[in-house]
Parts: C-alpha cells; structure tokens; sequence
C-alpha cells in the first residue's frame, strides 16, 4: 500500500541518493494525485536549497565567524606540544 | 589501486556530491574515491574537477609524486589544528550553540586525539577521525549540561531506536496525513537577506535531536561528503538518509511553528 507516509519517506530519499526505478515510479504516480505531498515535496525542496546557499555562505553557524579563534588554536597547539615534549622526555 | 587526478598540484580537488555520485558510478571505487574526498578543505572548497580526468593508474605505495590520502605531514598532530580546527569547530558550535562549550570540546577533542594517535591506523582520513572523537566529546558535554534532556523530550529521542517517531506523528496508522503541511514555501533569495530567519533556523537546527541532527548538520552545515558521514557515525547509507528524513522532518514542523507562524496545536 503506497500511502502519504511513504510518498514522504521517498520525498526526503530523492535528496540524498537515486531511488529505485520502482520508487521513482511509486512516488510519481503519487504525486500525480496528491496535492499535499507535492506541497511537502515542494518545502523539502525549498529547505534543501536554502541550506546550500545558506551553508556555502557560511550562515547556518552561529556568529558570523564559526571559526576557532586565533588565541584558541594558539592555545590548543602550545597543549598537544606540551603532550609531545613530554613524550619525548620520557623516551630519553 | 590509486586513483590519481592529472592536476597540478597532483591530487585530486572534489567536493562536489553530484560529481561524486557521478564518479562513483562510473569507477565503482566508492572508498577510494571518499579517502580521497577529504583533502585540505581549502582544497575542495575551490571545487575544481573533472570527473573525465582521472585516470586509473597502478602506483607504488612509497611514490613521493602522488598526494596520498594519509601522507606523513598529515599524520603530525601540530598541523591539526590549523588544517581541521575550523571545521572541527564549525561542527561543535552548531551542535552546541554556545561558543565557550564548543571551544571546550574541540581542546578536549585534540588533546585526546594527540594521546591516541598511535591508535589512528589510517584507515579513515585524520578529519573523519578527529570529528569521530569530537561526537564523543559533545556527548560528554551534553550529559555534563543536561541540554539532552531539555531540548529533546523522551518520545522523540532517536538514540534508542530505529523506529521513525516523530514521522508518525505526522501520519494516522493507514498513512496518511494526520495533520497536513501547512501551506508556505521556502524563497531562498527572500529568506537569505533576513537574518532573523537564520537565527530561527540555527535554534530548530540545534534542536532535532540526537543522531539525525548529527547526521544532518554534518552533511548540510559542513558540508561532509555522505561516505564520510556515515563512516564518521558509522552507519549504513540506509540508516544515513532515514536520519537525514527524520531531521528534516523535525527542522520542516520547527520552522513551520517559529517562522513561518503557522501554529499547530500550541503557541509557538
């Protein structure tokens, strides 16, 4: 039975990997008949597009800079030398 | 078997999923094409490449002329953290939203990354390996601050099961609608020049619990090839986009309720 539930489920699958020639033909005659699933189809599509537009300016993250900071890296790698130098110390 | 791209700077640039899929298809060599997915992301951000350019060649495994996947500079932990910090960084903070916790899990991420490193076989790209340990951090710091357990209630949480919860309650038994999609639709060019939208977005993002909005933020936020994604989660590809179907899912009735002010049966 090919219901709404199903048509959703293809929905989202379209975006992330080919369907099946089966599916592909399941979800098109669904589609044919079924406003509201074309409607959900229809923002899901939307969404998706936002989100490479969006991502690939760099405004899905917090902040306009959703890099680590300068001092934070700093910090970070005088830590992992520490750990190695005192690795180091205990093999001589 | 290498699969090696006549370019100039001797490796192969890609980041593009469609190219990938294309590539994939044709050479079905789909892991040797994810190692090689992962270079320096400056690299793939320039998104040059030819599919019809590669060339399958046998190589020795010591050739200085090709870039390896795993070559020793990479294998230095004091590169790590100006080669992934930011998009180690980028993950934590929107699965975090707090800038001081994000921070904090990355150092952790690092610091035990450097003491596990001879643990790191090569058998996934050092960035699939460090964001690995990075889920395991954020895990750590969502137990610590309880933010589990107040942005996801228990009905909805996906950690336990496989089963597809908060799709049913979209739909009656028979499968059909059980409340319908309320009726807006999503104008990119309009919604990218506000920037309330965007911070709706981020809280709804944040919000989709567990695993989905893990898999979801990294293929959608960083831009993580879908292999990469289910190798760092360790999950099938079926299971990838069944997580992918339930974000969206959430993220769709989120926005539906808080931006387009469609309220459903509460005040938003």
């Amino acid at each position: 039975m090919f219901d709404c539930k199903h048509a959703s489920i293809l929905v989202s699958k379209k975006l992330d990997q080919p369907l099946l020639r089966r599916e592909r033909i399941q979800l098109w005659t669904h589609m044919r008949i079924c406003s509201t699933c074309r409607l959900y189809r229809k923002q899901l599509v939307g969404l998706q597009l936002l989100f490479a537009i969006a991502s690939e300016s760099g405004r899905v993250s917090k902040d306009d800079s959703n890099r680590l900071s300068p001092a934070q890296k700093d910090k970070i790698s005088k830590q992992i030398d520490g750990i190695l130098k005192s690795e180091s110390s205990q093999e001589d | 078997m290498q699969l090696s791209a006549a370019d100039n700077k001797g490796y192969v640039k890609q980041s593009n999923l469609i190219n990938s899929a294309f590539c994939v298809g044709r050479f079905k060599t789909p892991m040797t094409i994810s190692a090689i997915l992962l270079a320096p992301s400056s690299d793939r951000d320039t998104r040059t490449i030819a599919c019809g350019t590669f060339s399958m060649t046998h190589r020795p495994e010591n050739d200085s002329t090709t870039r390896t996947p795993i070559d020793s500079a990479e294998l230095d932990p004091r590169s790590w953290v100006e080669t992934h910090g930011d998009a180690l960084f980028a993950y934590a903070i929107s699965r975090l939203g707090d800038r001081n916790l994000a921070e904090d899990a990355v150092q952790d991420t690092y610091l035990a990354a450097v003491k596990a490193r001879l643990s790191f076989k090569g058998g996934s790209q050092v960035r699939t390996w460090l964001i690995g340990i990075l889920r395991h951090k954020i895990s750590d710091i969502r137990r610590k601050t309880h933010r589990e357990t107040q942005t996801a209630d228990l009905q909805d949480s996906d950690e336990f099961d496989g089963a597809s919860s908060s799709i049913d309650a979209w739909f009656d038994s028979t499968g059909h609608w059980r409340k319908q999609p309320a009726s807006w639709s999503v104008d990119p060019g309009a919604l990218m020049s506000q920037e309330e939208f965007f911070s709706v977005l981020r809280d709804c993002l944040e919000k989709i619990p567990g695993r989905a909005g893990d898999a979801f933020t990294l293929r959608f936020v960083n831009n993580i090839p879908p292999e990469e994604v289910c190798k760092v989660m360790e999950i099938s590809s079926t299971n990838f986009w069944v997580l992918l179907h339930r974000a969206r899912t959430r993220l769709r009735s989120c926005l539906e309720v808080n931006w387009f002010g469609i309220k459903s049966h509460s005040e938003p």
